[in-house]
């Protein structure tokens, strides 16, 4: 049976040799030709239309992504350089206090943050996370880039005390705006 | 296990140029990872590019999935945040699309997930008459059974209603399916959209084919029969 449904994915997916098709196989070649004949006759909605693109800053405003308008026009160029260096120190300091220390939670404010670990098989890892991520109530989802295996949730807010132990136990500060940002790097010998 | 280290984007308001967008409403992914990295000024602009570039398609997708336009448009937009939320994590290995199409993708399973999830009657996707007629024109080679026109018009109505039951009934494994079709979909990115392991992937496919054949059945036979 497993090998039929890989056959019957391969066909589906346009990856299969069509000459050799039974009948399963020759159903999902009808599939996928239905399908992307049906996705070529649609027609999507225009492409650029002010109102939609305001309402799209406007919730980015909201999000904390973007300053707000007045504020960004108010603000002296001074204070702006202030506040950068201010960063920079933050930064340095964080820095050192990780090199020198375990690891401390960190809180973040508006941007996202990924959290690194290291572990000696990720993948499980990752899945553990995930399953006691679903545990917890949320819904977690794991990808895979360039053998670093990674998670991202959106955490509902407040974070849920379940939730904060689960990310506990691995090392991981609960995200203050609930944007949830994991990856997992194989451990070197 | 050890924890490494936690790398932070900054984000400040400001503005990308409208040329970021190219001909045929394609956003660069090295001006994307760009404004990224830059972030500040680069963010409204860069928002606003994706949203000329790829609203359209994602709106389309995200429409076809949920059946109700307010719906998508808010699930688009939802994504187009989360896009910038999480722009360090895109590496540029694939083209920008698929991978804001994943991001997508996963929030129209999570809202598939959530109970009672209300579809207005009013909102409901069908496809129009001229749509039909154009999923048969384009049908002609790809299903050669239909013999005459009236036959391939019977034969794209059909699938309509079967595929439309199939969502209804089913929406995460026929949504699953034709995401398939479009992207030629392989196992392991069907296992990172699920957030599934491989096995359960396996089982998922396997389930995926099985509602095919009974949702489709009226469609396979008429596809099939001798016309």
């Amino acid at each position: 049976m497993r090998d039929e449904d890989d056959a019957w994915l391969d066909m589906l997916a346009g990856r299969a040799d069509t000459e050799h098709a039974d009948e399963s196989n020759a159903h999902a070649r009808a599939i996928r030709a239905a399908i992307l004949s049906r996705r070529a006759a649609e027609n999507p909605v225009a492409g650029e239309d002010a109102a939609r693109e305001q309402a799209l800053i406007d919730r980015a405003r909201a999000a904390g992504l973007l300053r707000p308008a007045a504020a960004r026009h108010q603000r002296p160029r001074r204070a702006l350089w202030l506040s950068a260096a201010a960063l920079a120190c933050v930064a340095v300091a964080v820095t050192l206090e990780m090199r020198i220390g375990p690891p401390a939670p960190v809180t973040r404010s508006g941007a996202p943050l990924v959290t690194h670990i290291r572990a000696p098989d990720p993948l499980r890892l990752k899945q553990e996370i995930i399953r006691e991520l679903a545990a917890a109530g949320v819904d977690a989802h794991g990808y895979e880039v360039l053998g670093r295996e990674g998670i991202d949730a959106d955490l509902p807010l407040p974070v849920a005390r379940a939730v904060r132990e689960v990310l506990a136990r691995h090392g991981i500060a609960a995200p203050e705006d609930g944007v949830l940002q994991v990856e997992i790097e194989p451990e070197t010998p | 296990m050890e924890v490494l280290f936690r790398t932070r984007v900054s984000y400040a308001t400001g503005s990308m140029s409208p040329r970021d967008v190219q001909p045929g409403g394609y956003l660069d992914k090295l001006i994307f990872m760009e404004a990224c990295r830059e972030g500040g000024k680069r963010i409204e602009g860069a928002l606003r590019s994706l949203d000329r570039a790829y609203f359209g398609l994602l709106h389309r997708d995200c429409l076809r999935a949920l059946r109700d336009a307010d719906a998508a448009h808010d699930l688009v937009q939802e994504t187009f945040i989360k896009v910038w939320q999480r722009c360090a994590s895109f590496r540029g290995e694939s083209e920008l699309l698929p991978w804001v199409r994943s991001i997508l993708r996963r929030a129209i399973l999570d809202k598939l997930r959530q109970p009672n999830r209300e579809v207005p009657l009013e909102h409901e996707a069908r496809m129009s008459p001229d749509a039909l007629e154009r999923v048969a024109e384009l049908s002609v080679e790809q299903v050669p059974l239909a013999e005459d026109s009236l036959r391939k018009r019977q034969l794209a109505e059909c699938f309509e209603r079967c595929w439309e039951n199939f969502l209804r009934a089913s929406p995460e494994h026929a949504l699953v399916i034709s995401w398939i079709a479009e992207d030629d979909m392989t196992h392991q990115q069907i296992a990172a959209l699920l957030g599934r392991t491989p096995g359960a992937t396996r089982e998922f496919i396997s389930q995926c084919r099985k509602r095919a054949r009974v949702y489709l059945a009226e469609w396979y036979s008429l596809a099939f029969s001798e016309g």
